[in-house]
């Protein structure tokens, strides 16, 4: 095998994550001792019970509505390929509209083949079934769910407005049984057993390590965590970072029972009573290797050796491939891994983007779809704006059928504001070839925006007939070539806890290298522990980006943008500018009332920013501050908290609680999933015990940063008559002083 | 200076405060709409154009509306984001609104508040009066037409022993008599000595010289080292000049040891090719009154009226500074204003109209000339900046820098001719605008700059008849100037043509470039008449531009007709005279009577008859005139006669003058009196309404544009071959 041409192609086609490598140098198997020559897969005695909720499947938190005479949802049930399902059940909830006729039913398709139906009634609306689902149709991966509802109508021309089944997501879905699969411990588990496909709402994995890290390793332990979280994409990773254990059986043992892979981070003498079985030749410098024992079965351990620094580090950096080499060995060595520098990684554009960028809809997500028959239908898509006046453009490429009535229109709102409409309008059907929609500045907000194109199509002739037939006959595709587009204004510059927890730009908007530090304020266990849950939660939400874990007491941080950690007293002045946090019970918080801070437009041609730049030399002013106490009664014990604020070029994003345990717990109950995205504004508090998030922002205003002229503009445009009246006595004003000029003009002559 | 400096700056600066406030649109549709109510309420408050308050007022609203909507323009709606061609184009088009802009700025400033002279008696005993010399340079024009011109100048009523008047012929030159060409060195030769006889017969000097080099600069310069007069009268040989020329202008330099130069109207007796192509003659204001109606007394407000190479007095002893007159472009009147005033020196305008002159009779010759102003403007500013020299206060290079600026405005036009097919045919994107924000800012700042230019030089110049100017020089001052800043130095003088006879109409061979324009504009009114309403198309922005492009066609069709020629067989045209008495000899008896119009060769008359003398007249009979004015008679043949009506008639009448007084007198009947001048100026200054021109270019464009095209296609079909 030619490792050479084999592993730039292989990285190139399967990874995301390019930013961070680009070329793999070698990695080889020292020997080919252990090889497994047939897969040995038992089943564990373990028998799991699992119930999905249908808001977790459908990201629906209440409930969905089936409308109309046919309606179908459809959506995955995704299977663990260590998972074997032996029994599963799903058990739906709901109401049905009382002017539904009868027959109607709602039909449950599992991978295509119907598993059951429900009777709907409109004299027992409330319905509550379960339907037994024969699990040798589902496969390992994704299955396809339908449920289609079929509402027969009491009248001839019963609106279908009034036919629908709303289905409870929290009170319906699946329960699930299943057994643990406990294949031989090789490489290729590694895949298996991170897998987002997961029943469990979370994952779990403990670190082992030596208890006091130096900078290298360190460092090595956040890459691990940034694997670890990558990995398992959306998927919560919960980090433990334990000491290694003294045995390959003792680590086994340490593992609770939703546990089943451990990481161990060592020397060759650390971590050789977990891999003295292997038989790896003395002398190999670096080697990851899978390990089980047949006492713990469905138990593994990664175990990741390197005596020197760089080679730790090299060893942490290979975790971040999704598929490694020679995967079905037990180990293999890794040397000299070559990485690219971060300046020469391409620039990748995404959304949220920054700049002015036109991309396709796909990029957004959104896949070609066609809509059929009357009713709303149309995709809602997330747009990140992160600059004051800008505006965004649609050139939307659609096609619709004939047969539609003139009132047809597709309608886009913007923030659940009208926009603009695109007439449907052809009775033998149309096309449109980037129809320019031009969505203001003032229907924009600064974040997160929702960009809904919805669809209202109507049949043609007379609406007061019924007629089914010719309402299915109605389509509208939207292709995903359909771009978005766009057009900056000057950029909001201050920072916002937001960007680190909404999937975004904070890099882009604070910060323009790739990687930034993260530093702990000491090297103890919990506070470390908490810096890798954040780290893994961090690299699944910002998939672009990349942290380097850094302890105070051994490196100084150089990056623009830092991410602190640590309890308040030992934070260094800097991280604390203008914030003054006190965790005694109630809650005080010293924070700036209003930030005025000059902002450096940025214009669409180019030359003009140069010469912006020219006349900018203030760009650089700190923020004028204020101070207000706040008192926040309510939150209960176990406080953390997260600010994060400019001084000069440097954004300081810092994580504090009382000490390393509480800031332990904090980030571990923060980086669940319905906690974290919460985190936004410039002051963050949270409790373990309150579900609740408390925010506090800085908000910028528009005209904020062009000071006098746009504060006089907002003015005008609240009192327009008054400025009238204002206008007009300046203009004679200005007559009378022109006179006057004048006249001494001339005597002068 | 710093309190001068910030007395200047600091309204300066509220007023930019307020023209680039921000304000969301409503602000700006009530703020404009009102602005554009008390601008309407202002501009008919004041009918007679005489309050200077409403004057300002009306010019700062027009300002802040035009502001405002150009700070919008390139801070909002600048098409960047559609493409390279969409860019490129639409950077062109916010350039040439730019320029509309700025033009509209300066003008405002300069016509802010017009300086209006009156003359200045001369003071002392005539022996003390300063001596003055008339030059008429001419170069290959008919000896015809200089022989009015010599003898106008040679009874200016100025004490003869002070008056010399100097005929400087370039036609007569050493170089051109003897050149290779026989036949032309022939023509040359019989034509110095046509001009020889008139001068000797006058009472002028013959000057020419060896060579003819550095063209009209030259041949007056070659001339100062025969003449010693304290002031120089410079005349264009066309230029007729009135009796009191130099009565009403010497006062100026007795008053003022530092003045240099008094410019006069060039006043034209003849209608340019648009005037008579349109068949406006004697009724629009010539073109070239709203520059010295308007503009020339605005430039004088502030001290930077300049020599325009005709019927203006110089001080000799400022030229003799200079070096004589400057001659580096081909321009030399601009030129020579630009040097002197860099030394010190003053000029003055006295806006009485007191020649009269002849316009170009064919557009070719109308193009040439105006080609030649635009490319000696451009080539003062490229090869004697204004901005950078010396002596010259900060104004004067602003407003002489502006007269090279002025220029831009064909460039501009031709971009706005192209720019709504761009649209229309193409769908390049050219502002990035919505229909309620064009409602907001365009069109009040359209309103208002109509507005505010029909207050200002509404009497001067009718509604979009400037537009029409522009559009018919545009392609080819374009051409011009493109030569003029690629080669700054090779463009020579080129004499206009004037005094032509038309035997028949034609279409000019310059009319090329408008049929390209006409057809593309109209194809993209009917592309937008075909698209308007099918989805994808943004109705307000076809309906926005559809006008636009509507616009330009009628403006297009207007310039076909302005080049369709006129036949044109009198090479005189007749002056209007008014209240001038004569007594018609008819039959051996005498009838009463008054001028209706004269040349220098015949007349209009009106004379009481009664009917049975009016039935005795027959064409060819002898008619002599007398006045109590002077104590010759004029001998007439008649040509025309008119119906008889209250005892009146009109006869037409053709002068056979034999002797010199009688030359003289008709000269001064139909020349002589800058009065008549001014009155027949006033009698055209009525003015137009905005909707009355529009109709007029609608009308123009139907008649004219139309006769134009069905001219070209008769002229395009094959005839076929007589038997």
């Amino acid at each position: 095998m030619n490792l050479g041409h084999y592993f730039p192609r292989h990285i190139t086609q399967s990874l995301p994550l390019a930013c961070l490598l680009l070329c793999l140098h070698a990695f080889s198997p020292v020997s080919q001792a252990q090889a497994v020559t047939a897969p040995a897969t038992i089943q564990t005695d373990a028998h799991e019970r699992f119930v999905l909720p249908l808001s977790k499947l459908l990201s629906a938190e209440q409930s969905i509505t089936l409308r109309g005479h046919t309606a179908n949802i459809d959506f995955s049930l995704p299977v663990p390929d260590l998972n074997r399902v032996q029994h599963l059940q799903l058990q739906l909830k709901g109401v049905s509209s009382i002017d539904i006729g009868t027959p109607s039913s709602l039909v449950v398709r599992v991978n295509g083949q119907v598993q059951g139906q429900i009777a709907l009634n409109p004299h027992a609306p409330q319905f509550s079934d379960s339907i037994t689902i024969d699990p040798t149709l589902l496969k390992a991966g994704y299955n396809n769910i339908t449920l289609r509802a079929r509402h027969e109508s009491q009248e001839i021309c019963r609106d279908e407005e009034e036919l629908w089944t709303e289905i409870s997501t929290q009170q319906s879905g699946f329960v699930i049984q299943s057994e643990r699969l406990a294949p031989t411990a090789k490489l290729s588990l590694i895949r298996q057993l991170l897998d987002k496909k997961l029943f469990a709402n979370d994952i779990q994995i403990p670190i082992f390590s030596a208890p006091q890290p130096d900078a290298k390793q360190l460092e090595a332990l956040g890459v691990i965590a940034q694997a670890l979280g990558r990995r398992m994409d959306y998927v919560p990773v919960n980090i433990q970072h334990q000491t290694l254990a003294a045995t390959l059986p003792t680590a086994l043992a340490q593992l609770a029972p939703e546990q089943y892979l451990g990481l161990v981070v060592g020397t060759t003498a650390q971590t050789l009573p977990y891999v003295e079985h292997l038989t790896i030749p003395s002398g190999t410098a670096a080697h990851m290797a899978m390990v089980g024992d047949a006492h713990y079965p469905g138990r593994y351990l990664l175990v990741l050796t390197a005596d020197q620094a760089e080679a730790q580090l090299q060893l942490a950096q290979s975790l971040m491939l999704e598929s490694l080499p020679f995967e079905q060995e037990q180990w293999v060595a890794v040397t000299d891994l070559q990485l690219p520098s971060p300046s020469s990684l391409p620039h990748y554009n995404e959304l949220p983007f920054e700049g002015q960028v036109i991309l396709p809809i796909k990029a957004l997500g959104f896949n070609t779809q066609t809509y059929t028959g009357r009713g709303v239908h149309g995709p809602v898509m997330r747009v990140w704006n992160n600059g004051w006046q800008s505006r965004i453009q649609l050139n939307l490429n659609l096609n619709y059928s004939a047969g539609l009535d003139p009132q047809s229109v597709m309608n886009v709102m913007a923030n659940d504001l009208f926009v603009s409409s695109v007439p449907l309008q052809d009775p033998l059907g149309g096309e449109y070839l980037n129809y320019k929609v031009s969505i203001p500045a003032d229907l924009l907000q600064l974040g997160w925006n929702t960009i809904a194109l919805k669809a209202y199509m109507q049949p043609l002739g007379n609406q007061q007939q019924c007629h089914r037939e010719r309402d299915e006959g109605l389509a509208l595709t939207l292709h995903d070539d359909s771009s978005i587009q766009k057009k900056t204004g000057p950029s909001s510059q201050l920072p916002d806890l937001a960007l680190l927890s909404g999937a975004g730009t904070y890099q882009s908007a604070v910060s323009g290298s790739l990687i930034d530090d993260v530093v702990l304020s000491n090297n103890e266990l919990p506070l470390i522990n908490a810096s890798l849950n954040l780290l893994a939660k961090l690299a699944q939400t910002n998939p672009y980006k990349a942290w380097k874990l850094i302890s105070q007491a051994q490196q100084t941080p150089s990056t623009t943008h830092q991410i602190w950690l640590g309890p308040k007293s030992e934070l260094p002045e800097n991280t604390l500018s203008s914030t003054s946090i006190q965790f005694d019970n109630p809650v005080e918080l010293e924070i700036p009332l209003r930030s005025a801070r000059l902002i450096v437009a940025h214009e669409r041609f180019a030359p003009l920013n140069a010469i912006n730049n020219l006349f900018s030399s203030d760009k650089k002013a700190e923020p004028a501050v204020g101070l207000a106490n706040i008192s926040i009664a309510d939150l209960a014990q176990h406080r953390s908290a997260a600010w994060t604020h400019q001084t000069g070029d440097n954004t300081y994003t810092v994580f504090s609680a009382d000490d390393n345990a509480l800031l332990d717990q904090g980030i571990q109950y923060l980086t669940k999933p319905a906690i974290w995205g919460q985190l936004r504004g410039n002051y963050a508090l949270w409790s373990t015990e309150s579900p609740r998030v408390f925010s506090i922002s800085l908000v910028e205003t528009p005209f904020t940063s062009y000071g006098l002229r746009a504060g006089v503009g907002i003015w005008v445009s609240l009192h327009p008559w008054l400025s009238l009246g204002i206008l007009l006595l300046v203009l004679a004003t200005f007559v009378a002083l022109i006179r006057w000029g004048l006249r001494i003009y001339h005597a002068a002559k | 200076m710093i309190t001068r400096t910030l007395a200047l700056a600091l309204p300066a600066l509220v007023f930019l405060f307020i023209a680039t406030l921000p304000a969301r649109l409503n602000f700006q549709a009530i703020s404009a709409s009102a602005l554009l109510a008390v601008l309407l309420i202002l501009f008919f408050a004041d009918t007679k154009r005489q309050n200077p308050k409403i004057r300002i007022a009306i010019s700062l609203i027009s300002l802040l509306l035009s502001t405002r909507y150009i700070y919008w323009r390139g801070s909002e709606t600048l098409p960047l984001e559609f493409g390279f061609l969409s860019i490129i184009l639409g950077l062109l088009v916010f350039g040439a609104e730019l320029y509309a802009y700025i033009n509209g700025v300066l003008g405002s400033f300069i016509s802010i508040q017009p300086n209006a002279r009156v003359a200045i008696p001369l003071k002392g005993d005539p022996s003390s009066w300063p001596s003055a010399d008339v030059y008429i340079p001419t170069y290959n024009e008919d000896p015809h037409i200089l022989l009015a011109t010599v003898i106008a100048a040679t009874q200016l009523d100025y004490p003869k022993d002070k008056l010399n008047v100097y005929v400087l012929d370039d036609g007569g030159t050493a170089q051109k008599l003897h050149q290779n060409d026989t036949l032309k060195a022939a023509q040359a030769l019989a034509r110095t000595k046509e001009i020889q006889l008139i001068c000797q017969q006058f009472g002028a000097h013959y000057l020419t010289r060896e060579k003819n080099e550095h063209a009209k600069a030259g041949n007056m310069n070659a001339a100062l080292s025969h003449t010693q007069g304290d002031l120089i009268l410079i005349l264009d040989c066309d230029h007729i000049p009135s009796r009191d020329f130099l009565q009403r202008t010497v006062g100026f330099f007795q008053a003022d040891a530092k003045l240099f130069l008094v410019q006069t109207p060039h006043n034209f007796a003849s209608p340019d090719p648009l005037e008579r192509n349109l068949r406006t003659e004697g009724i629009s204001p010539t073109e070239n009154e709203l520059f010295y109606d308007a503009v020339q007394p605005g430039l004088d407000s502030w001290g930077t009226t300049f020599f325009c190479g005709s019927a203006a007095v110089l001080r000799r002893s400022v030229i003799n500074e200079l070096g004589g007159f400057s001659g580096q472009t081909i321009t030399e009147d601009a030129e020579t204003t630009l040097d002197a005033m860099s030394l010190g020196y003053k000029t003055a305008y006295y806006a009485r109209p007191m020649v009269s002159g002849l316009q170009p009779e064919t557009f070719s010759g109308f193009i040439l000339q105006r080609v030649r102003w635009s490319q000696g403007m451009i080539q003062i500013f490229l090869l004697k900046n204004p901005l950078k020299m010396p002596g010259l206060t900060v104004l004067q290079k602003l407003l002489y820098a502006n007269f090279a600026f002025y220029w831009g405005f064909a460039t501009s036009r031709l971009i706005m001719l192209i720019a709504p097919v761009m649209f229309l045919m193409f769908s390049v994107n050219l502002c990035n605008a919505s229909p309620p924000e064009l409602l907001g800012f365009a069109i009040p700042a359209l309103l208002a700059s109509l507005l505010h230019t029909q207050y200002l030089y509404g009497q001067v110049r009718w509604p979009f008849i400037s537009q029409l100017y522009e559009v018919v020089q545009s392609v080819y001052v374009t051409r011009g100037l493109y030569e003029v800043i690629r080669k700054p130095r090779s463009p020579t003088f080129q004499v206009t043509p004037k005094g032509e006879t038309l035997s028949s109409g034609f279409i000019s061979t310059l009319a090329k470039p408008f049929y390209f324009l006409l057809l593309a504009n109209l194809l993209a009114l009917a592309h937008a008449i075909y698209v308007y309403g099918q989805p994808g198309y943004a109705q307000g922005a076809i309906l926005y531009v559809g006008f636009w492009a509507l616009t330009d066609a009628i403006l297009l069709l207007c310039a076909l007709g302005v080049t369709l020629e006129r036949p044109q067989l009198r090479a005189e045209p007749r002056i209007p005279i008014s209240n001038f008495p004569i007594t018609a000899h008819v039959n051996d008896s005498s009838a009463e009577g008054h001028y209706i119009n004269a040349s220098s060769t015949g007349a209009r008359v009106n004379v009481n008859l009664s009917q049975q003398e009016h039935q005795q007249l027959q064409l060819g009979m002898k008619i002599p005139l007398s006045f109590t004015q002077y104590p010759d008679t004029l001998p007439t043949v008649l040509k025309y006669i008119g119906p008889w009506q209250n005892d009146q008639a009109t006869l037409g009448l053709r002068y056979t003058l034999t002797t010199t007084a009688q030359y003289r007198i008709a000269i001064d009947i139909a020349f002589g009196s800058s009065a008549q001048l001014s009155l027949n100026n006033d009698a055209r200054h009525k003015g137009k309404s905005i909707v009355g021109s529009l109709f007029s270019l609608s009308r123009w464009a139907g008649v004219y544009g139309l006769a134009h095209l069905y001219k070209l296609l008769i002229k395009l079909i094959p005839r076929r071959p007589q038997p």
